[in-house]
C-alpha cells in the first residue's frame, strides 16, 4: 500500500464524512436555516417571521421595535392606545447590532417604507467581540443582503456551522417528530410580532412559578454564556450600529434607545464572571459620544429601579415578564419628543434616571 | 465568521477550514527559499494578530534585538566586553518584555500585599496590562539564540528572513514546543526541498491524534470536572479526588495533544520539532518526570539556567540543592504571575532536591512503587497548578485527605470515574505518540480521517484553547 493510497484514503474519508453530515443538516434542515422544506423544522426563524409580518402588515407601522428577545414582549397595542400610533415589534433573539441595520435597510428598500420613530432595546452584548454572526442572519437572505458580511457564501457559513454535536442531535429531533408527532409549541409570534410563551403561562397559571428558582436551577447554565469571552465592543459591530444610526438620521426617524434590564441575581453573577460592569460603563460612554453626532435619546434600564419595575418582574433572568415590559413602554411614552426642547440639554448623564 | 476572534486555534473551523489549507497551498506552490520563508512569516504574523494584532510589533522587536544581537556577539569572537554587550542586549529586551508584561503587576501586587503586612499604606500603580499570547515561548526561543552565540555553541544567521521565520513559525508560536535555533537549522536552510511524503504521512497522523487527545478526550474532561472545581468547597473525598484526576489526565491530553497538532504541522511544512512529552505519567522518579513533562522547557531551564547560569552541580551539595529549587521556582514562575505557580514550581524543586538525597534507596523499591509514588505526588502539585488561590488549594487538600460519607453517586461522576480508567490505561500501558509507528493501511488512513471528522463534529461544541496558551 503507497503513500499516496494513504493520503487520497485519509482525505477522501475526511471530505464524504464532512460532506455527508452537511447533506444532512441541508436536507433535514432543523432550524429552517436553508431553502430545504422536506421535514418540518423543529423552530421557525424568527428573523424569517419578522421579514414575513412586516413585509404582509396592511398598513404602515409608525413606531417600530427593534433589539433581542428581552424586548420581544413590549406590546405594539399598548403604544397604539396609548398614542394611536400604530406599532409593530420587530425584535428577534439574538439581536446584534447588524440586525438593527438590517432591519432598517429592508424597511427602506425592500417594503418602501419607514416608521416615524424606532425604539431600540440595545443588549450590551450586542456588540460582543467573539459572537458569530447569526446563523439565522445568514439564512434570511432578505436581511442578509442589506449588511454583508462575508465574502464566503452564506449557505456554506451556515453548513459549517451546523457542524456540531447539537445540529446533528436535533437531525434526530426532527425524524423522531416526523414519525411520532411534533410536540404543541410552547411558543407563538402574533401579527403585531409579539412573543407570547405559553409555557410561562401555564407555569404562572399553576402557581408554581417562582423567579429565584428560575434563575438559580433551570436557567443559569444558559445564561451563564452571555458575556463570556466578551473583552471589549466590537468595533466592526459599533460601525453596524453607527450605520443604523446614520441611516435613522438620513430618514428624520426619531430614536429611542434603552439599555436592557437584567434581574439582580443576574447582574451579580455577570458583575462577578465578566466584565460586564466595564462593559456597561463603555456602552454608556460610546452612546453619549454618539449623541454628538447623531440625534437620539438614550436612557439605561439595566437596573428595573430606572424605570420603576419591579425587581422580580422577570420571567428569568433577563427577560421581563409583560409587567415590566408595559412600564417600560410607558416610560419611553413619557419622553415627549414633539415639545421642541433642547434636546442636546438632555443627551447623556441627564436622562439616565 | 467570528468578529474579534481571540485566538487562531488550531482546533476551530477557522483553522483547519480556511487558515491551514491555504497556507499549506501557498507554501508548496512557492519554489525558492525567500517565498517559502516570507509565506510562513506573513501566515504567522496573521496567525499572532488573530488575538492581538498591536502586539505583533513585540514580538518584531525580539525578532529584530535578537537577530542583531547574535550578530554583533558573533563579529567580536574575541572581546568578551563586547559579547557580554550583546547578550545583555538581548537578555535585557526579552526578559523586560516578559517582565513588564506577565509580572508587572503581580511585583506591583506583592510588594502592596506586604507593605499592608507591616501596616503601611502604600498605593502603587496597577496598569491595564495585558498579556500577550505566546509571549513566554518565543522570548524564550529567541534569548536561546543568542545564548547558544555567546557561548559559541551557534553561529548566526545573516538571513532575515530566515530568522523571523524561526521565530515566529505560527505552528509552535504561542504554547511550544520551545525550539532552539540549532534543532531546526538544517531544516530552515532546507525549506526550499521537495515535500517529503515520509514527514506528510507521519505530520497526518501527529496532528489528527494530537486533535483527537485535545477535543475528544482533554475537552470531554474538562465539561464533567470544571462544575465540580467551580462548586469545590462542597466536594466530598471521592469527587475531589475524581476532580484532580480528571484535571492531571486533562492537562496531559491538553498539552500533549496540541504539541502533537504543532509537531504535525511541522512536518506538514518540512520541519522537525522537538517532541515535548514522553509518557510523564510512566515517570520512575520527579526527576525523570521532568525528563518527560514539557521537554522542551525542561531541557531550557536546564541547560541555560540551571548549568549555564547557576553552575548545575560543580559548586557543592548545598549550591546544588539550592539550585535545583531555584531553577524550579523559575519554571514554576514561568507558567504564570500567580504565588500558587510558584509553590507548584518550589514543590517540584524540593521533591527534585529530595529525590537526589534518596536516589539509592528509591531504586531499590519496586518499580510499580516508584511509579504509583512518583504520580501521587505530581498530582497533588496539580492541586496548586489548578487552583486559583491558596485558600481553594488548601481546601481541595483537605477534601483530598479527609475520608466522608459518599454522597450519592450520579452520571457525571460515572464518567469522570471512566475517563479517569481510561486515561489511566492509554498514559501507563501505550505508546506515546512520538513513538508510534503509524500504519499506511487504507483501513488505519480511514479510521483517521473518521476521527478527523469526529473531532470537527465535537468543535462545535464551543473551540476550547489550550490550557498552556494563558503561558
Amino acid at each position: 500500500m503507497g503513500r499516496g493510497k494513504f493520503f487520497i484514503g485519509f482525505l477522501l474519508t475526511v471530505i464524504i464524512g464532512i460532506g455527508l453530515i452537511m447533506a444532512i443538516n441541508y436536507i433535514i434542515n432543523p432550524k429552517s436555516e436553508f431553502k430545504t422544506t422536506f421535514f418540518q423544522p423543529l423552530v421557525r426563524s424568527a428573523r424569517t417571521q419578522k421579514v414575513e409580518l412586516l413585509r404582509d402588515l396592511n398598513y404602515s407601522p409608525q413606531i417600530v421595535i427593534l433589539g433581542s428577545s428581552h424586548v420581544l414582549n413590549l406590546d405594539p397595542e399598548l403604544i397604539q392606545n396609548l398614542t394611536n400610533k400604530r406599532a409593530f415589534n420587530a425584535a428577534v433573539y439574538f439581536a446584534n447590532t447588524e440586525e438593527l441595520l438590517a432591519f432598517v435597510l429592508y424597511m427602506k428598500e425592500d417594503l418602501g417604507f419607514l416608521p416615524e420613530e424606532i425604539w431600540v432595546g440595545l443588549d450590551i452584548d450586542s456588540f460582543h467581540d467573539n459572537r458569530k454572526l447569526d446563523s439565522r442572519l445568514l439564512a434570511e437572505k432578505r436581511l442578509y443582503s442589506k449588511i454583508k458580511h462575508t465574502v464566503l457564501p452564506p449557505t456554506f457559513i451556515s453548513l459549517v456551522s451546523s457542524l456540531s454535536p447539537s445540529y446533528i442531535f436535533d437531525d434526530l429531533r426532527v425524524v423522531y417528530y416526523t414519525f411520532n408527532g411534533y410536540p404543541e409549541q410552547k411558543i407563538n409570534i402574533t401579527k403585531k410580532g409579539v412573543l407570547v410563551r405559553y409555557d410561562m403561562d401555564a407555569l404562572k397559571a399553576s402557581g408554581e412559578f417562582n423567579i429565584d428558582k428560575r434563575i438559580n436551577e433551570t436557567m443559569m447554565d444558559s445564561f451563564k454564556n452571555r458575556f463570556s469571552g466578551m473583552g471589549k465592543l466590537d468595533e466592526k459591530r459599533k460601525e453596524y450600529f453607527e450605520k443604523f444610526l446614520s441611516v435613522c438620521k438620513e430618514n428624520d426617524i426619531e430614536l429611542k434607545i434603552f439599555i436592557t434590564p437584567l434581574h439582580k441575581t443576574l447582574e451579580e453573577y455577570f458583575t462577578e464572571n465578566s466584565k460586564y460592569q466595564e462593559l456597561l460603563e463603555d456602552t454608556r460612554v460610546y452612546l453619549s459620544k454618539l449623541q454628538k453626532k447623531y440625534p437620539f435619546y438614550w436612557v439605561d434600564y439595566s437596573e428595573v429601579s430606572s424605570f420603576f419595575g419591579a425587581e422580580d418582574g422577570f420571567i428569568d433572568g433577563d427577560h421581563v415578564d409583560e409587567h415590566n415590559a408595559d412600564l417600560i413602554v410607558r416610560e419611553l411614552l413619557s419622553i415627549d419628543l414633539k415639545k421642541g426642547i433642547n434636546l442636546s440639554a438632555l443627551w447623556g448623564e441627564s436622562l439616565v434616571i | 465568521m467570528r468578529f474579534g476572534v481571540k485566538v487562531l486555534l488550531f482546533n476551530s473551523i477557522n483553522f483547519l477550514f480556511y487558515f491551514f489549507p491555504v497556507v499549506f497551498i501557498l507554501y508548496w506552490l512557492a519554489k525558492k527559499k525567500n517565498q517559502r520563508y516570507t509565506i510562513l512569516t506573513f501566515a504567522s504574523y496573521i496567525f499572532y494578530a488573530f488575538w492581538n494584532w498591536k502586539f505583533t510589533g513585540l514580538m518584531l522587536v525580539s525578532t529584530i534585538v535578537d537577530f542583531f544581537a547574535g550578530r554583533y556577539i558573533a563579529a567580536h569572537p574575541d572581546s568578551k566586553v563586547k559579547r557580554r554587550i550583546g547578550l545583555a542586549t538581548s537578555l535585557i529586551a526579552n526578559l523586560g518584555l516578559l517582565g513588564f508584561f506577565k509580572y508587572f503587576n503581580f511585583t506591583v501586587g506583592t510588594f502592596s500585599t506586604l507593605a499592608s503586612l507591616f501596616g503601611i499604606e502604600a498605593s502603587f500603580p496597577v496598569l491595564k496590562v495585558i498579556l500577550p499570547v505566546g509571549i513566554s515561548f518565543y522570548t524564550f526561543q529567541t534569548m536561546s539564540y543568542s545564548i547558544d552565540i555567546y557561548l559559541k555553541r551557534l553561529k548566526p544567521t545573516n538571513k532575515f528572513m530566515e530568522f523571523a521565520c524561526y521565530v515566529s513559525l505560527f505552528p509552535q508560536l504561542v504554547a511550544g514546543p520551545i525550539v532552539r535555533y540549532s534543532e531546526i537549522m538544517k531544516d530552515l536552510d532546507n525549506v526550499d526541498s521537495a515535500p517529503k511524503f515520509s514527514m506528510f504521512h507521519r505530520g497526518i497522523n501527529r496532528f489528527v491524534l494530537g486533535i483527537a487527545k485535545k477535543v475528544i478526550i482533554a475537552d470531554t474532561i474538562a465539561m464533567f470536572i470544571n462544575p465540580l472545581f467551580a462548586n469545590f468547597a462542597s466536594l466530598g473525598f471521592i469527587t475531589a479526588w475524581l476532580a484532580i484526576l480528571g484535571y492531571t489526565y486533562q492537562l496531559y491530553f491538553d498539552f500533549s495533544g496540541y504539541s502533537d497538532m504543532a509537531i504535525g504541522l511541522g512536518l506538514l511544512f518540512g520541519f522537525n520539532f522537538p517532541e515535548n512529552f514522553n509518557s510523564p505519567y510512566k515517570a520512575k522518579h520527579i526527576s525523570d518526570f521532568w525528563r518527560r513533562w514539557h521537554m522542551s522547557l525542561s531541557r531550557w531551564l536546564k541547560d541555560y539556567v540551571y548549568i549555564s547560569w547557576l553552575g548545575g552541580n560543580r559548586k557543592g551539595k548545598v549550591i546544588l540543592f539550592f539550585n535545583l529549587i531555584l531553577t524550579m521556582f523559575l519554571g514554576g514562575l514561568w507558567h504564570g504571575a500567580s504565588w500558587t505557580f510558584v509553590v507548584w514550581g518550589l514543590y517540584h524543586g524540593i521533591l527534585i532536591a529530595i529525590h537526589k538525597v534518596i536516589a539509592i534507596p528509591w531504586r531499590k523499591m519496586p518499580i510499580i512503587f516508584q511509579r504509583g509514588i512518583t504520580f501521587f505526588l505530581v498530582v497533588i502539585g496539580w492541586v496548586f497548578f489548578r487552583s486559583e488561590s491558596f485558600e481553594m488549594a488548601a481546601i481541595l487538600l483537605k477534601k483530598m485527605f479527609t475520608i466522608t460519607a459518599t454522597s450519592a453517586i450520579n452520571f457525571n461522576i460515572v464518567i469522570i470515574a471512566a475517563f479517569v480508567f481510561g486515561c489511566f490505561i492509554i498514559t501507563n500501558f501505550f505508546k506515546n505518540t512520538g513513538e508510534m509507528k503509524f500504519s499506511k493501511n487504507i483501513w488505519w488512513a480511514m479510521l483517521l480521517g473518521g476521527m478527523l471528522v469526529f473531532a470537527i463534529i465535537l468543535i462545535g461544541r464551543a473551540a476550547s484553547p489550550f490550557l498552556y496558551y494563558q503561558f
